[in-house]
């Protein structure tokens, strides 16, 4: 923070203008926003400092200690690279004249070139990406698990995985002495988005002072990384004994020796040519890139605008789109998010259904980020540099991910339908998937769709649900869900012999709103009624299905709504309904509206157990039928024995009741005589569900997200399951019931997220991350 | 109010241990001390009736109340303490549960326990002593539906611990409420931490809500090394901790 005040403090109006005169010459049609973002840096400064206090107390407060109250020297230096050290050390650089600088700037430079071709390497891995690497992939994943990893690094490290990886799959060792021929930042900014010409030295001296501090502090960020990448590669690589080891460790000292064999007086050259650079930087982006991209829509001149040009990063206005972009494109979603294994037997990846005869599948949750609601929200992109907003860039990258994992089963949710229709059903169906798609109601572009492997499930019924109820108060809005019901297919010839019962494939994507818990707790009551519903019918024909229950569900981990889910139960009367989802603490507001009972009138049909009305009475029979000859093992669910509370032979007194006064007077309250007519203050379900993650990073305590955006991260993305029981209690006849848990993809912590400038990104196309997780059935 | 205190004065002064056994006292309770604590064998064991639903085990309610004032031992805990029925079914709970008062309109300092047949709420009690319980503090406006969760899932087997379950104890005390259940076997880990599982989902607490497991022997060591035993330090760690 002082840093960027001094910075801007500094900074002589004649650059502004000179800046201004500048991109008029070069880019007229930019020159606009270039100026004001100059001019309005501080303003987003300001603004990151607010959001991301926000999202840095909340990261604070994961640990054991209480929240942390605002620190703004560490915000500062967490916000962006989490790491206070060197935070610190480029606010001193700032303060510190040129000739620190130029010590500085030939160390920073001379790193660049390793990230070049790191980055090079990565792109022309990614464009093969076929599937025998991505196994090799995974296999990498693990051991990177099993080498020692710096403690007090953890960010930089998975850097080094990855650096590491690019390395081992490289065919043809990289040629790090061409590359260091060229050591100016111009190859620091070599891709195809970010082409920028070598900038001519064209700023007077007197610039200099001024805008080469957020450059070297850009650079320093970077030697730091790169700095742990070579610490943590070598630490890495001992454990490892892969064919490609040596060809590893040979890249691995001929880009020590590329980076080390750099003359300073060159580098010092383009530590001159740092201002004009950062101009450049800033402008050219937008110029070079392609034309499809910028023209599908584009941010007006305003201050979403500014904040995207001008990064809302205290270090640099540059950072946001600088150079490492191009080594991260494409890369970190394979190395970041580990495949963990759950399964204690360790079964191998291929085959693994044919040969146990258990039925294995996948499932994917992912909220896709609809473009209409991207450009209705533009605020909470900011830190995203625009090409990565795009739809163009962003629809390729997600059937990248598609076909990586290829799921057996996709839900998706923020599904735009035209983008559905036109483009995602397409691919998805050449891809062997089945597409089922529901739009949300009123006028609405975005919805859900589940689409799964056509040779893998065959539908049996499906249900499209719409929350909407115009004579309902708390479902008044558009929100939609689907209800699937799929017959695993028995591949001919395989082994599975045992038919395996149905599943029942749920997803929704619940209101945002973080104020409205009552409407989100009705709109789940009616998605649940409809697979408690599912559920019982396939019990009826005699074969009792599995649930998966998955998508945007807008709660956070542990509070009500999440209860509800997990625990079958809540007693929601009299809660402040911003806690129901939990998003933001509101707890702060005077006036705070609260969910009473009954939360559904009758004429929804809905009662408080989540069951349809109508078919209430043949659930409860069944219940008592399959409870009372079992003498072995009595279980009762609480709402069971709930539902005998007031029958006859429960009201007459025990004779041999002794009569406390004020203890044992009582008699029944008859409002309570028929508590299955009204809808009362709990809510309840019968469906048994846990979710497939933890919400935490394994074996950490740091809380993992699955959406962030600049104002937000936290997990709101669930796939719940159907979890094997561990008994045969319950009256449920068979050993088909319940789902194991095989694996899962590992989400991130929020401030890994962070660290690769937040969602989306190059790498990750939406502003959530897909959840991944393997069951086994049978 | 009054009357209440007078008549519990009645109970303290010996009216005590009535049971299912005892039916021909229930009205006329304070005549009824022919029945004393020892003759649980002689006692009738409660049936289901035709049609009801049976429960696995079969269980008796219990209430104590602290006489403000008075010095105890462990004799005036047992003759502060009085059974309310043993019941078999699920009718047979609900006749009983729908005629006392909620624990949450309780007044001073009291307690409702429900425990198998057979085992008496104290820690000296066979089944109880090489126990511990798991305790939650709730505060004020919670106990009533606390407990009635706790208990129906007690009584519906859902803690799926075989025979460990003991009972539970619900205690009303000045600024907060006390549930806690007990179970056989305080070393056995597997168990107390499934009944830990069971009792968050069961009882839908709050996320931030403490849990605190203590062995009975613990709870024992802390009366002993009390200077001056008198029945509220006796009967606090049964309740407070």
């Amino acid at each position: 923070m002082i840093g960027s005040l001094m910075f801007y403090g500094l900074y002589p109006l004649t650059r502004f203008l000179n800046r201004v005169s500048e991109s008029l010459k070069r880019q007229p049609s930019f020159v606009s926003i270039n100026g004001k973002e100059v001019w309005d840096g501080g303003v987003s400064c300001r603004r990151f400092t607010k959001t991301q206090t926000a999202l840095l107390e909340q990261w604070l407060s994961t640990g054991n200690g209480p929240p942390n109250t605002k620190k703004p020297e560490r915000e500062a230096g967490e916000g962006l690279k989490e790491n206070a050290t060197l935070g610190k050390e480029t606010r001193k650089e700032v303060v510190m004249k040129k000739n620190t600088i130029k010590e500085e700037g030939p160390e920073k430079a001379r790193e660049e070139p390793v990230f070049m071709a790191l980055g090079q390497e990565a792109e022309a891995e990614m464009s093969e990406g076929n599937k025998a690497e991505d196994r090799d992939v995974m296999k990498e994943e693990r051991v990177s698990d099993e080498a020692p990893l710096p403690q007090d690094q953890k960010p930089p490290s998975p850097h080094s995985e990855e650096l590491r990886r690019y390395v081992d799959l490289q065919e043809t060792p990289c040629n790090p002495t061409e590359e260091s021929e060229d050591v100016k930042p111009t190859p620091l900014l070599t891709s195809e988005a970010f082409e920028v010409q070598n900038p001519s030295v064209d700023s007077g001296s007197e610039d200099i002072s001024s805008d080469d501090s957020p450059m070297v502090r850009v650079m320093l960020r970077q030697e730091e990384e790169m700095m742990n990448m070579k610490d943590s590669l070598t630490k890495a690589q001992v454990p490892k004994q892969d064919r490609d080891s040596q060809v590893e460790r040979d890249n691995a000292a001929g880009l020590c020796l590329a980076s080390a064999g750099v003359e300073p007086a060159e580098i010092w050259d383009t530590g001159m040519d740092l201002v004009s650079l950062l101009s450049q930087a800033q402008t050219e982006p937008w110029e070079t890139w392609p034309q499809a991209q910028s023209k599908g829509w584009h941010f007006p001149v305003g201050p979403g605008l500014e904040e995207v040009l001008f990064c809302p990063s205290t270090s640099s206005p540059g950072i946001s789109y600088y150079p490492q972009l191009s080594l991260e494109k494409g890369a970190f979603e394979v190395v970041w998010r580990l495949w963990e294994d759950l399964s204690e037997t360790h079964t191998p990846e291929k085959a693994p259904s044919e040969s146990q005869a258990l039925f294995d599948f996948t499932v994917m949750s992912y909220n896709i980020l609809a473009q209409d609601l991207l450009e209705a929200n533009q605020e909470l992109y900011t830190h995203c540099p625009l090409e990565v907003l795009s739809w163009d860039h962003r629809f390729p990258n997600l059937i990248k991910e598609f076909k990586k994992w290829e799921p057996d089963i996709l839900c998706l949710q923020e599904v735009q339908e035209n983008h559905f229709t036109e483009q995602l059903c397409p691919a998805l169906r050449d891809m062997g998937y089945s597409c089922v798609y529901k739009r949300r109601t009123g006028t609405k572009t975005d919805g859900c769709a589940v689409c799964y492997l056509g040779h893998r499930f065959a539908p049996v019924s499906e249900s499209l649900l719409e929350f909407y109820r115009p004579d309902c108060e708390v479902l008044d809005r558009d929100n939609v869900g689907i209800v699937l019901l799929l017959q695993p297919v028995i591949t001919p010839g395989s082994q599975v012999t045992a038919v395996s019962p149905p599943l029942c494939v749920a997803t929704t994507h619940l209101l945002f709103n973080p104020r409205r818990g009552d409407v989100k707790l009705a709109q789940l009551a009616l998605l649940l009624a409809e697979i408690d519903c599912t559920v019982r019918n396939t019990k009826v024909k005699g074969d009792p299905c599995n649930v998966v229950l998955c998508g945007d569900f807008n709660a956070v981990p542990n509070m009500p709504l999440y209860q509800l889910i997990t625990t079958r139960q809540l007693y929601y009367h009299g809660l402040p309904t911003w806690m129901i989802s939990g998003q933001e603490d509101l707890s702060y507001q005077f006036h705070q509206r609260r969910v009473f009972a009954p939360l559904l009138p009758n004429t929804v049909g809905i009662d408080d157990h989540c069951r349809y009305t109508t078919v209430i009475e043949s659930a409860s029979q069944e219940v008592a039928s399959t409870r009372s000859p079992k003498p072995g093992n009595l279980r009762y669910e609480r709402d069971f024995l709930r539902g005998l509370r007031f029958c006859e032979a429960a009201c007459v007194k025990p004779l041999d009741m002794p009569l406390i006064p004020g203890v044992t007077d009582i008699t029944p309250n008859p409002n309570e005589q028929h508590p299955r007519k009204s809808f009362r203050q709990t809510l309840s379900h019968q469906v048994n569900l846990q979710s497939a993650y933890d919400h935490f990073s394994l074996g950490t305590d740091q809380a993992e997200v699955t959406t962030l955006h600049s104002q937000v991260g936290a997990t709101v993305d669930y796939i719940f399951y159907s979890p094997k029981m561990s008994c045969s209690g319950g009256g449920q006849k068979g050993g088909h019931r319940g789902l194991k848990l095989l694996g899962r993809l590992s989400l991130l912590s929020e401030k890994d997220l962070w660290s690769m400038k937040g969602l989306p990104s190059a790498i990750f196309p939406s502003d959530h991350l897909s959840l991944l997780a393997r069951f086994q059935m049978g | 109010m009054n009357n209440k205190f007078d008549a519990l004065k009645d109970d303290d002064s010996g009216d005590h241990d009535q049971d299912q056994g005892s039916q021909k006292d229930c009205e006329k309770e304070k005549n009824g001390n022919d029945d004393k604590d020892q003759n649980t064998a002689k006692k009738k064991i409660a049936v289901p009736g035709v049609g009801e639903h049976p429960l696995q085990y079969n269980y008796s309610f219990w209430y104590s109340r602290r006489t403000p004032g008075r010095p105890a031992s462990t004799q005036s805990y047992e003759s502060n303490i009085r059974q309310i029925g043993s019941f078999a079914s699920v009718e047979q709970f609900w006749r009983f549960y729908s005629h006392m008062i909620r624990p949450g309109d309780l007044t001073g300092h009291s307690d409702f326990h429900l425990f198998k047949e057979g085992i008496k709420p104290m820690w000296e009690d066979d089944a109880n002593k090489q126990g511990g319980k798991w305790i939650i503090r709730l505060r004020k406006g919670l106990a009533s539906r606390c407990w009635e969760n706790l208990i129906l899932a007690m009584l519906g087997e859902q803690f799926m611990v075989g025979e460990e379950i003991c009972g539970a104890v619900v205690s009303v005390r000045f600024q907060e409420d006390i549930i806690s259940i007990w179970n056989k076997t305080a070393s056995d880990q597997a168990t107390t931490a499934r009944i830990r599982d069971t009792l968050r989902r069961v009882l839908n607490l709050p996320p931030n809500t403490i849990m605190e497991y203590k062995t009975h022997t613990d709870s024992i060591k802390l009366i002993q090394n009390s200077p001056t035993p008198s029945w509220s330090t006796r009967h606090t760690p049964t309740a407070l901790s």
